[in-house]
């Protein structure tokens, strides 16, 4: 702990003990608000596939904001801070209150980010807020996007998925094609369904990219941004990948096989894969811009 | 700063607070009804023939309180009629009651949308959309009505609104009819105007009121 300047208040640390009662304070406001809203999720939002990754990310926020705060050195934010911070509150608690009435998921779940943007900007400043950026940050992924954004965005991504990997087995030899999202293999035909859009593995792949970014502290900024700018092609790669490699099972093996544990390990051996070139492509960025630096 | 703290804290419980006592009580979703109970058997001029085929969502999985039913029916001069029923309950997904245009995309079809016209009907007013649908040699004609809470939707940006609406009068179950036929054209639309008001005014109350929006 440094020695506090009397002179000027605001430049002043936080105790310990103050930055605690703060965060319990905080917390209790934070259950009062979502705690129904998380209630609500539980038996309906986060039950569907497309959001199996929320309580991971919910639970990636809380353990990073912890450390954070745990560290100490906060300070308190000026009355310019407080007051920008009283702004974007009130806009997050808006959305929340007009998602709780009006029903709609994608209010209030994204309200999260600006309340949460909010309290720590009226409260430490953007000092805070710069020290915090990655858990309220990572908020973004708990957005609960609602079912037909999704279908617009995964109905398109089907048949791309079905008609590329249909094309390209069958240029590789294989007597594969496709109508709409039914692909037919030799005598088996199989249906893309959302799943194998590959929106899961997309945002799974992302969020994870986005932790290891945060916990490698890489200082160059060309590197980070040539990690994150790869995570989306590796994605979409990878589950044309997993889905070519589906097909050639049920191909080679029979139908059975293709729906067996292969299935799933297909998914998990092509993540593996994806991550594992990420990893690469970030030693070989930093190789390139991180020596100059 | 720790009074800073507090007032941020009081304000969240205030916001919180005010919208449990002006949000409506939620329904929880009921026992799922039995469609293929409320679906009549013969009625007017139609009487039921084995189904040959259907078009049903490619991923067909019955949530809680779902339901879903399809049964076909023969006209005295031999036109055939396929129907297919779906309820979602309140607080369920059913916005995403299985749209006709994704069902039938996602199995290969092309879709082409031709317009929304009504039926007048004992219970009022009931507008249907009309597609046309094509693979390869297959053509059907179907034209379906979707009931969100008390409304029916005729497009997909009123859908939104409705979803908004009926959010803050906390009545949000929906209802699907669809039918199609073989072939083409205008003339099957006027089948299944005509099929459409002799099925309505042979519903039982029960299935009136799950898939009809209420006078």
């Amino acid at each position: 702990m440094s020695v506090d300047d009397a002179s000027s208040l605001s430049r002043r640390q936080l105790s310990h003990k103050e930055g605690a009662v703060c965060v319990a304070l905080l917390a209790l406001g934070w259950a009062a608000l979502y705690a129904p809203v998380y209630f609500e999720f539980a038996q309906t939002a986060w039950r569907r596939e497309e959001n199996g990754h929320v309580l991971f990310i919910m639970a990636i926020c809380a353990g990073a904001a912890w450390a954070r705060i745990s560290e100490g050195r906060f300070s308190p934010a000026s009355s310019g801070e407080l007051f920008a911070g009283a702004g974007v509150m009130a806009i997050g608690l808006l959305v929340y209150g007009v998602g709780r009435l009006g029903e709609i998921d994608l209010f209030s779940s994204a309200s999260q980010l600006a309340v949460a943007f909010g309290a720590v900007l009226a409260l430490t400043g953007w000092n805070g807020l710069k020290r915090l950026w990655f858990p309220v940050g990572m908020l973004a992924y708990v957005i609960i996007w609602p079912g037909w954004a999704i279908d617009t965005l995964t109905a398109p991504l089907k048949l791309f998925v079905a008609e590329i990997v249909s094309q390209s087995l069958f240029a590789a030899g294989l007597p594969v094609a496709h109508s709409g999202a039914v692909i037919s293999a030799g005598s088996y035909e199989l249906l893309v369904v959302e799943a194998c859009a590959g929106l899961n593995s997309l945002i799974a792949l992302t969020a994870v990219g986005a932790v290891y970014l945060y916990v490698a502290k890489r200082q160059s900024f060309t590197v980070n941004l040539a990690v994150l700018l790869s995570l989306i092609p590796i994605a979409i790669l990878a589950n044309l990948a997993r889905v070519a490699i589906l097909v050639l099972i049920t191909y080679y093996w029979g139908y059975d096989a293709g729906q067996s544990f292969l299935h799933e390990m297909a998914g998990l051996v092509m993540f593996a894969v994806a991550l594992a070139a990420v990893f690469v492509i970030d030693a070989l960025a930093a190789l390139i811009w991180e020596r100059r630096s | 700063m720790i009074a800073r703290a507090a007032f941020i804290a009081l304000i969240m419980t205030g916001v919180a607070l005010a919208v449990g006592v002006v949000r409506p009580e939620q329904k929880t979703s009921a026992q799922a009804p039995d469609l293929a109970a409320m679906l009549p058997g013969e009625f007017a001029e139609w009487t039921p023939v084995e189904i040959a085929s259907v078009v049903l969502p490619v991923e067909s999985e019955i949530g809680p309180g779902e339901d879903i039913a399809y049964r076909a029916w023969r006209s005295s001069t031999g036109r055939i009629v396929t129907l297919v029923a779906a309820y979602g309950p309140p607080l369920g997904d059913s916005v995403r009651l299985h749209r006709p245009e994704a069902c039938y995309r996602g199995q290969g079809y092309q879709v082409s949308r031709s317009g929304v016209s009504p039926i007048d009907t004992p219970f009022g007013d009931v507008p249907l959309i009309r597609l046309e649908t094509e693979k390869a040699l297959r053509r059907e004609a179907v034209s379906y009505w979707l009931r969100d809470g008390n409304d029916y939707v005729q497009s997909e940006a009123g859908h939104q609104l409705l979803f908004f609406k009926r959010g803050l009068s906390g009545d949000a179950d929906g209802a699907l009819i669809r039918v199609s036929t073989l072939g083409d054209g205008e003339n099957a639309y006027a089948v299944h105007d005509q099929f459409l008001q002799d099925f309505v005014a042979a519903l039982p109350p029960e299935g009136r009121r799950l898939l009809l929006a209420s006078q």
